[in-house]
């Protein structure tokens, strides 16, 4: 600058000049060098980091990533949760809705659904497909000996397996609450993918989810069985591995939850050898790392069965889905369900809900009655009323002003009913809430995180009763209910661990003999009047058949007291009624009818029983576009 | 073939023409008068001629001149003395004797220079559509950010406030709405640096919007220009929604000149109250309302003691009062805002430096804004050929506001309006004695119905929002040769936001579902951008016919921002311990976000007058956007990485300039103009389209999934738009007239299309929607007195939009928001209001009983209930259900029509002006009058509900009260919807400058005003003015944020 200012006016300007040029060019190269870099760079330039998503091409790279791969896939199914539960139980017998509940719940209480219904979009199922079948590719692409049954097991082999179940059990559910849905093969989780599906490029324009492309409940079965029982080589991978926490064991899919999984399948489509097959290895099982498992004992026993709702335990549960409030992991089943604020109360037990728990007895003694010769209840043990270790104050309470009526209270106001009191009973239950409080139990109102349990030692067995019924093993079915069943030590049997069939708690634990354990005789079953226990009448059950109908509905009725509001009831019902339509149509279909149609006010049985009665209806439309497809 | 011999022929005419002009060596005389808009003449201008030696010249006393050429066409330039402006007249040789009009000084001339992109350009010559912003009143109002300066002035643009709360912004659409999902907003440019758009601040405050805007002091801007037409081709793929170029302090002269002033004043409501039941007719209604609940009588006072308390039971005092609420929320607050600048320098270099400082109450109580700017420029002339500025910018703000709209447990219009008047804000204690000792101390608590302590909200209540901003450019300019120069500027824009808020338990409802009772929030979002644009740009001149304007360049800029919140919940319930640390382990919530987004732009622009009439100007740029998926349809490729090309010619016919036109001497300019290009939005979403993965939980630890249905193929919204528009001007300027018609096809829009439920997801987006907006703009300015030292100038301006959307996925997508829906359908207005037709009440059982309707879930309409319009059902008939087949288009939040209207009178030093502004055709969806008349609850109500149907046969608009509204009378309906048109008066001003001969200063002004004086509106809220957030949805939805306060100011400023 000075030097410049110095020189004369001629020759700065034709030092400018020079400057001019050396700069100017020095200056075009600059842009021009700052353009190629901005091109050449431009690969991460136009890519810049996600932030808080990883990039797809970046993940897969080692062990952890498809393992945290497979832990989401449990989120997904935890999404799941609600809509089982309100589907498998609100179309159920046990459930009914109160004044609160919302259009969506009416809708499926009516089994009238509208296309936009939160709870019958089969959506979050078809996510958790989609994101299986994505991980399925993955694990075949960069893993391909998952698919080679010869070699050894590693960590991969078993994702595949976790994953493979994860897939056939959001299939399976999927299928038996629509009756007919599509079956998707490969991955399609970016629109391109899914463009190229609905869209084959040899077919433009010809989607391929016709209902060519949709599989019924039974061919979804069929497929899914094999792929479980073929391309399965192990299931479950110690996810625990930095926090050694027994109770992982039975959060994921196990060989035992995928064994459950097969048997529950089998079962639904009636293929009752097979289904005996796969639960026999739970039953039965020793299983090295722990001993026998899965054996009703005493861990459950009269008091501590409310436990089975609140821990997770090697011994009863097979699969868990677990929730916890501090784990940012929740549901909204405690708000549907209880009425304390702030939840809302819109589903509440059905009175033969009720019943089931209330008219059942222990303790009590018949006694042939000397003058006449019939079978009577006799005065000196007339029995007490009530399933207190599962029904009262654990599945279902009675609220007062937002207080919980005590065991105790309910306890006298079946003895009243039970006296015939009915002043009394109406003073103790006058303006009483009756409240689902299953999900609940050690809660408080806030948290809305109890665990969803998928598979438990009880339902396995009584699932194991029905096939032995089915299968005529009437001695081995009762076992199975009453009482032990493997000739293994501590083993009490369904009602036994709650003090039904002879193991009764104090002061009734005598030696006597009583009449509570469910006995499928020839002849005969007495009838007792569920409020007073008082005999009532006999019935004969002369053939076989009379004798497995009669078995089939106690272990219906049990499962009602074991496993209500876990989400299967509306799936027992109808299995049941299948299996009786083989034999005599119109009565079969008339089992489910009758048992739901039950709940309704009198005003809507009648048209309701009618429209239970289409078995169409027992099916959720299933939906493409504007358009459900036929069943 | 024949056209194209043709054509070449005229080429060669062309060159010929002025082949010969330049050989040609005859001497042209030309006589002519110089008058002023008055048609006077004004003497002893000088002229000169350009590019040609001459002796000076002066006009006569008549104002008359005689001038000799050696050239057949030239420039005559006017230098007239200091009360009008200099002026270019370009003479094409027919003519032996012109007059020319002078313009004004304080009049826009067509000698001005106007700040476009990468240069300034003489206002006559601008090809595009500009628009400039006399940054005059900038000093004088009280307005914290530029943005409010927009309001009434833009023809076709409409600034509509988020609300009332100093500093908050507002939403700006040029020319109507252009975008669905992605940013509406035009692109703002500070000093060639473009800002952030505010809709990438998310708030945890409901209600909170940033401003990126309040960073500038409004006495800080030298000059705003505001691009919608083919020049904002140059920003391809931001400059869809317009461009706003801001130029801040400029040193121009090497004086130094020092500026101070000081504004304060007072707000005020500027609406009334709303009125409201008092505590007997409150009783009644409450009343009503419970038995109408169905639960039996006995608990009644257990739901509402106060209804059912008498004198002589403890506790009466607390339900003794009639008290109005609203008295709480609203204050009468002041204001003041000082600024000192200082510019100066020398022939090397020069600076300019200012501090301000901004001091801004609400209207609502403990609210406000405030502010410390500091700016600073510099201009070094390091070469001749070398000029290097650079400018730095550091603002630090705080925002004091209330959680207002939906929140209902925070928002002090919510809470005031529903409170029961039977209360009081303060406590009593059980005795007498006590009564008067705690009285006025202790905040009562929340009532039976959980409706917040309005006095609680105010006092307790805080939410706070703080910004640190720090903008720097450094800019190089240098010539190459003399026609060739090149610019390089490297901006970064570095911002903070931390918003703090504390959710007091005293006096409030429980929060979150009832099971919180306090809470304390933070977040913190900070952005970081770099920005950098090269350019070279060539000019031109051929023989005083061709003149050519060149550049081209490219820009890049790389943005990373990042969010974290923090809630803590239930901490101590004394409302003490506020830091999140102090809340409950269960309860805390973190999250937040990251986001990068990159943008690369190679432009190009051509500008090519020839003969002074025929103006052309090109733009074309390549954009590459790192939101645009790799599969984008109508990009080329380079690298394999898709670009967007934008593109626009603008042509400029000067007709007054035609021989045919050249004796209309009172004609300064009349031009038609003809715009076309395509300009994009890349606002679709930073990850949009992209595959991966994002994290879930699962018991203690966390798992992965898909994100969402990417679309690798997201492209840019396109808008497509031509403009036909005219503008005159006469007798120098002093009138003026232009229309133009403009309209806009926008393709491509981003919609989130829904999936069938088998393919998992349920939405991916798409560009898959598309829209028009034809719009017509009349801008009228006059000055229709000037005599003597008396002026009286009146300005128009008036703009009518169509809006209407020409194709959608699916035909129409519905959109719920919070209290109402919106439908986009195919030949509606973009984001209607849709819902129930409302007519009236059924005022007896039998006419319920004929009509025989049921709701949505099977309940009988009775009598008292809405009357609501079946329009049809599944088959297309009416079914006699009243659910979504009965929902028809209401309106939109759109008006149809808007404009201003500028008058100002000066007399000598004295100047008075005024600013009136109207919308037309806009309906509002009333949320706060849907709360304060569905009678659902125990909330108070306005009064209207003293009309509600209460008999058999009773003859109303109003539903009876129904706890829980069971059967749906207070749905979305027409009811609830309301004309928002309005004409408000923006502002009065009046400002005398001392004379000089009084002062030692400089300029010595004083000045005041009144701001929002008066409204007229047939709407029934607070003000008919709000915008609830950037979110395009809600445009339209009144949720009760703080309403516009009039404001009464005065002030003075003083040059040194």
């Amino acid at each position: 600058m000075l030097n410049m200012e110095n020189t004369e006016k001629k020759h700065r300007f034709l030092f400018l000049t020079r400057n001019i040029h050396f700069h100017g060019f020095k200056s075009v190269r600059i842009l021009v060098f700052a353009l190629i870099m901005a091109v050449s760079g431009c690969e991460k330039f136009y890519e810049p980091d996600l932030g808080i998503g990883i990039k797809a091409e970046d993940y897969f790279n080692d062990e952890s990533e498809f393992r945290a791969a497979v832990l989401g896939l449990y989120s997904l199914q935890q999404d799941l949760v609600e809509q089982l539960v309100i589907l498998g139980e609100l179309r159920g017998d046990l459930t009914v809705i109160t004044d609160h509940a919302d259009n969506d719940l009416r809708e499926i209480y009516y089994f009238n659904v509208s296309p936009n219904n939160k709870y019958a979009s089969p959506r979050g199922f078809y996510r958790l497909i989609i994101a299986c079948n994505m991980l399925l590719n993955k694990l075949e692409e960069k893993h391909p000996n998952v698919k080679d049954p010869d070699a050894l097991i590693n960590n991969y082999d078993r994702y595949y397996g976790e994953v493979l179940c994860m897939r056939a059990w959001a299939y399976f559910n999927a299928a038996r609450i629509y009756g007919k849905i599509p079956y998707i093969p490969s991955s399609i989780i970016n629109i391109n993918e899914i463009e190229k599906f609905v869209n084959p490029p040899q077919t433009p324009g010809n989607p391929i989810v016709s209902n060519n492309a949709f599989l019924d409940l039974f061919s979804i079965i069929d497929t899914l069985t094999l792929q479980l029982k073929t391309k399965v080589k192990a299931v479950g991978v110690n996810h625990y591995i930095l926090n050694a926490d027994a109770t992982w064991d039975v959060t994921i899919w196990t060989n035992y939850s995928r064994l459950a999984l097969i048997g529950q399948m089998y079962l639904t489509k009636g293929d009752l050898a097979q289904a005996r097959a796969s639960f026999q290895p739970i039953m039965f099982n020793n299983d090295p790392g722990y001993g026998i498992r899965f054996g009703l004992d005493n861990t459950f026993a009269f008091n501590a069965w409310k436990n089975i709702l609140t821990t997770i335990n090697l011994n009863e549960h097979i699969y868990v889905l677990r929730f916890n409030k501090s784990d940012r992991q929740r549901h909204e089943l405690q708000n549907l369900f209880s009425n304390l604020l702030p939840n809302s109360y819109q589903l509440k037990p059905s009175r033969q809900a009720v019943l089931y728990w209330e008219t059942i007895w222990s303790g009590f003694r018949l006694k042939t009655d000397e003058t006449t010769g019939n079978t009577i209840l006799d005065p000196f043990f007339p029995g007490k009323p009530g399933d207190f270790y599962r029904g009262i104050n654990v599945s279902y309470g009675y609220f007062k002003g937002g207080m919980q009526l005590t065991s105790s209270l309910v306890d006298s106001m079946l003895n009243y009913k039970r006296r015939e009191s009915y002043i009394d009973v109406n003073n103790i239950m006058d303006g009483v809430d009756t409240v689902i409080t299953k999900y609940s139990v050690n809660k408080n109102p806030f948290d809305w995180d109890a665990n969803f349990i998928l598979y438990r030692a009880a339902g396995v067995h009584l699932y194991h009763a029905e096939i032995l019924t089915a299968l005529y093993l009437i001695a081995d079915a009762q076992n199975i209910l009453n009482r032990e069943y493997r000739g293994v030590g501590g083993n009490l049997g369904v009602r036994g661990r709650v003090g039904f069939a002879n193991r009764l708690p104090p002061p009734y634990n005598t030696n006597w003999a009583d009449d509570s354990h469910i006995e499928a005789r020839i002849s005969p079953v007495y009838l007792r009047d569920p409020f007073t226990n008082q005999v009532v009448g006999s019935m004969n059950l002369p053939g076989s058949a009379d004798v497995q109908n009669y078995l089939e509905d106690m272990i219906i009725e049990e499962k009602a007291r074991e496993l209500a509001y876990e989400g299967e009831r509306f799936y027992d019902l109808m299995r049941v009624a299948q299996r009786r339509m083989k034999t005599d149509y119109d009565k079969g279909k008339r089992f489910l009818a009758d048992k739901i149609a039950a709940r309704y006010s009198e005003a809507e049985a009648a048209m309701m029983h009618e429209r239970l009665m289409d078995e169409k209806n027992w099916y959720l439309p299933f939906y493409i576009g504007t358009e459900a497809i036929d069943k | 073939m024949q056209y194209q011999e043709k054509f070449r022929l005229f080429i060669l005419g062309l060159f010929l023409i002025t082949g010969l002009n330049s050989f040609a060596q005859d001497k042209f005389t030309i006589s002519g008068h110089v008058r002023n808009s008055q048609n006077e003449p004004i003497e002893g201008v000088s002229i000169s001629l350009e590019g040609q030696l001459m002796s000076s010249l002066i006009t006569g006393q008549d104002g008359s001149f005689t001038i000799n050429s050696g050239k057949r066409e030239f420039w005559i330039i006017f230098t007239p003395f200091e009360k009008y402006k200099t002026r270019r007249v370009f003479y094409t040789g027919s003519r032996e004797d012109i007059t020319v009009y002078l313009t004004d000084i304080d009049l826009e001339a067509g000698s001005d220079m106007v700040l476009d992109i990468g240069l300034e350009q003489e206002r006559r010559n601008v090809v595009s559509s500009i628009h400039t912003i006399n940054t005059r009143d900038f000093d004088y109002l009280p307005y914290q950010s530029i943005d409010q300066f927009f309001q009434g002035i833009l023809p076709g643009g409409l600034y509509t406030s988020h609300s009332g709360l100093p500093g908050s912004g507002g939403v700006l659409n040029l020319r109507g709405q252009t975008s669905l999902f992605a940013s509406n907003m035009p692109l703002i440019i500070v000093d060639g640096l473009p800002l952030e758009h505010g809709s990438i601040y998310t708030s945890q405050v409901t209600g909170g919007n940033y401003n990126p805007l309040s960073v500038i002091a409004p006495q800080d801007v030298s000059g705003i220009s505001i691009l919608r037409g083919a020049s904002t081709a140059l920003y391809g793929a931001k400059g869809s929604n317009g461009v706003i170029l801001i130029e801040t302090l400029k040193p121009r002269d090497i004086n130094t000149t020092i500026e101070f002033s000081f504004k304060a004043g007072m707000n005020s409501l500027a609406g009334k109250e709303l009125p409201q039941l008092n505590a007997r007719q409150y009783k009644t209604l409450a009343n009503e309302i419970l038995a109408s609940s169905g639960s039996p009588e006995e608990h009644y006072p257990l739901l509402l003691p106060g209804l059912y308390i008498r004198p002589e039971d403890d506790g009466y005092i607390r339900y003794s009062h009639d008290y109005n609420w609203q008295q709480e929320i609203f204050e009468n607050s002041y204001f003041r805002d000082a600024y000192f600048s200082i510019m100066g320098g020398d022939a090397i270099g020069r600076y300019a430096l200012s501090v301000g400082y901004l001091d801004h109450d609400g209207v609502f109580k403990n609210t406000g804004f405030d502010r410390f700017t500091s700016r600073f420029t510099g201009t070094f002339n390091m070469f001749e050929w070398l000029r290097i500025s650079m400018s730095a910018n550091l603002v630090s703000s705080t925002s004091l506001f209330k959680a207002s709209g939906l929140t209902k447990e925070t928002s002090p219009i919510i809470t005031s309006l529903a409170k029961s008047p039977m209360q009081f804000p303060y406590q009593f204690g059980a005795n007498p004695f006590d009564a008067i000792i705690r009285q006025l101390t202790e905040i009562e608590e929340v009532d039976e119905f959980g409706i917040s302590n309005p006095k609680a909200v105010m006092e307790l209540y805080e939410a706070k929002s703080s910004n640190t901003r720090f903008l720097t450019s450094f800019k190089a300019e240098g010539n190459i040769t003399r026609d060739l120069s090149m610019n390089s500027l490297v901006a970064v824009n570095i911002n903070s936001l931390r918003q703090n808020a504390f959710l007091p338990n005293q006096g409030m409802e429980l929060y979150d579902n009832l099971e919180v009772w306090n809470s304390s929030k933070t977040q913190t979002s900070n952005l970081f951008s770099i920005f950098n644009d090269n350019y070279l740009q060539y000019r031109k001149s051929f023989k005083n016919i061709h003149h050519l304007h060149v550049m081209a360049g490219a820009k890049w800029m790389s943005n990373h921002f990042e969010e974290d919140v923090a809630i803590a919940k239930n901490l101590n319930p004394n409302d003490q311990f506020v830091f999140l640390q102090a809340g409950s382990n269960l309860l805390n919530e973190i999250g937040g976000d990251i986001r990068n987004w990159n943008w690369l732009s190679a432009y190009s622009r051509i500008n090519y007058t020839l003969l002074d009439r025929y103006l052309f100007e090109i733009n074309a740029s390549g954009d590459l956007s790192s939101n645009i998926g790799r599969e984008a349809s109508d990009v080329f490729l380079i690298n394999n990485i898709p670009y967007g090309a934008f593109y626009s010619g603008a042509f400029s016919w000067r007709i007054s300039r035609e021989s045919f036109l050249l004796n209309v001497s009172s004609l300064e300019d009349w031009r038609i103009n003809l715009e076309y290009g395509v300009t994009g939005n890349d606002d679709v979403g930073t990850r949009n389209n992209r595959d991966y993965y994002r994290f879930t939980l699962y018991r203690e630890t966390s798992g992965m999934i898909p994100a969402s249905a990417a679309n690798t193929a997201l492209g840019f919204e396109r808008s497509n738009f031509y403009t036909l528009g005219t503008a005159i001007s006469l007798l120098g300027n002093r009138f003026r007239f232009s229309f133009d018609y403009h309209n806009t096809a926008i393709s491509d829009m981003l919609v989130y299309e829904r999936l069938d439920s088998y393919l998992g997801n349920e939405y991916y987006p798409a560009n898959n929607a598309d829209m028009v907006n034809r719009v017509y703009e009349f801008n009228v300015f006059g000055r229709l007195m000037n005599a003597g030292n008396l002026t009286f100038d009146l300005g128009l301006n008036l703009a009518k939009i169509d809006n209407e959307i020409t194709n959608i996925a699916g035909g129409e997508i519905v959109t719920e928001m919070p209290g109402f829906s919106v439908i986009n359908r195919i030949g509606e207005k973009a984001n209607s209001f849709y819902g129930y037709s409302y007519e009236g009440v059924f005022s007896t059982t039998k006419e319920a009983h004929a009509a025989n309707l049921l709701n949505r879930f099977g309940l009988p309409f009775t009598a008292g209930d809405a009357k609501f319009r079946d329009i049809s059902g599944p088959d297309g008939e009416p079914d006699g259900i009243i659910n979504d087949y009965d929902k028809m288009v209401l309106g939109s939040g759109r008006p149809d029509l808007f404009g201003g209207m500028h008058v100002s009178i000066s007399y000598k030093n004295l100047s008075l002006s005024t600013l009136w502004q109207f919308v037309y055709g806009k309906e509002i969806f009333n949320y706060i009058r849907y709360q304060n008349e569905r009678m659902a609850d125990l909330s108070n109500q306005s009064i209207a509900t003293l009309r509600r149907w209460s008999y058999e046969g009773h003859e109303t608009d109003m539903p009876k009260a129904k706890m829980g509204d069971p059967v749906g009378n207070s749905a979305f309906s027409s009811r609830w919807l309301e004309d928002g048109s309005y004409v408000r008066c923006q502002n009065i001003m009046i400002s005398y400058k001392m004379p000089e001969r009084f002062t030692f200063f400089n300029d010595l002004t004083i000045f005041g005003n009144v701001v929002n004086p008066f409204t007229f509106t047939k709407y029934l809220g607070y003000d008919p003015e709000f915008s609830y957030s950037y979110n395009t949805f809600v445009q339209g939805a009144d949720y009760g944020l703080m309403p516009h306060s009039r404001r009464i100011m005065l002030g003075v400023k003083i040059g040194l």
